[in-house]
């Protein structure tokens, strides 16, 4: 049995953020809460009541408190995976078991919320909407929520490698015909283009279409989620 | 056997042609959500995540395009 280099990758991240995340909460544990917050604490704070505020707009007080740690946790995991690929590591989300994990979780919880609020009854009724011949279409219609949502980020993340694998070969052949010219034989020579070129589009690849994965990622989830609570139930 | 890797480079770039018209209704999506905020500012958190919702679905038909080509490119290669 062979194990996927990728796999190495996956463990390393989960990791170092649950080191991180545990050390962070126990700083919390110790600060003063009558206390203005100092250092680190700052920042985190900021990015908790964000996206707490963002949550709450979408699924209503009664949810908020429950759904933020998932929606934080969703943000700082899929984000570090994403810019990882700045470091030389693959991407965790370039690998489908990982956003079709992820994907699936979400897929779980608006199933969960729809039970509860139209009754199996309701549940399986809707299975019929609008006439009774929609059914095999919505029974795929049910799953394509998650196969989207989780191929969506890996199409992204894994486009985004395999460009840049494709300029920084392109970049090789350049060089190799440039200094061919020069010298006049095949050579293999120093791909001196790629370094001129490759950090404006890793900026790109890397770190503004992961940015925006994310984003899109996280905003799927709590629009989804919050779609199928009943205004009632948000207004309370 | 040359011909048939041939053939399947062509489908695999025939399939990312998926994207073209995703990316015409992504970028018509977009100027309307502009045009809105413009309209009604104080609405911009709603505005922005039925715009996500609406850009992220269509985007789903890319994102299918892009799948065969990558599973032609791949799998049958």
């Amino acid at each position: 049995m062979t194990v996927q280099s990728d796999v190495y990758v996956i463990i390393l991240i989960t990791i170092i953020l649950a080191a991180a995340i545990i050390l962070l909460s126990k700083k919390f544990d110790q600060a003063d809460p009558l206390e203005k917050p100092k250092g680190i604490l700052v920042p985190i704070l900021w990015a908790v009541q964000t996206v707490y505020g963002t949550v709450k707009d979408n699924v209503g007080e009664n949810y908020a408190k429950r759904l933020t740690p998932y929606v934080l946790v969703l943000w700082v995991y899929i984000f570090v995976s994403n810019i990882i690929s700045l470091f030389g590591f693959s991407s965790p989300t370039a690998n489908l078991s990982v956003t079709l994990l992820l994907a699936f979780l979400t897929w779980l919880m608006i199933q969960v919320v729809e039970l509860k609020y139209q009754g199996i009854g309701g549940y399986l009724h809707g299975f019929l909407e609008p006439i009774p011949v929609m059914l095999p279409m919505n029974i795929f219609g049910k799953f394509s929520t998650m196969v989207s949502m989780s191929l969506r980020l890996f199409g992204n993340i894994l486009c985004g490698g395999i460009m840049m694998q494709l300029i920084y070969s392109f970049c090789q052949f350049i060089s190799n015909k440039l200094v061919g010219l020069v010298v006049g034989s095949n050579i293999q020579a120093f791909n001196f283009i790629a370094p001129i070129l490759a950090p404006l589009l890793h900026a790109y690849f890397d770190l503004f279409a992961g940015f925006i994965q994310t984003l899109v990622f996280v905003t799927l989830t709590i629009v989804l989620i919050g779609n199928d609570i009943p205004e009632d139930v948000k207004k309370a | 056997m040359d011909i048939t890797r041939g053939l399947i480079a062509i489908g695999a770039g025939l399939a990312v042609c998926a994207g073209m018209m995703t990316g015409l209704g992504e970028g018509t999506c977009a100027a309307h959500a502009c045009d809105a905020i413009g309209k009604n500012p104080e609405a911009e958190s709603k505005i922005r995540s039925t715009m996500i919702l609406g850009i992220a679905l269509s985007e789903t038909v890319a994102i299918y395009g892009l799948l065969v080509s990558i599973l032609l490119m791949f799998v049958f290669n």
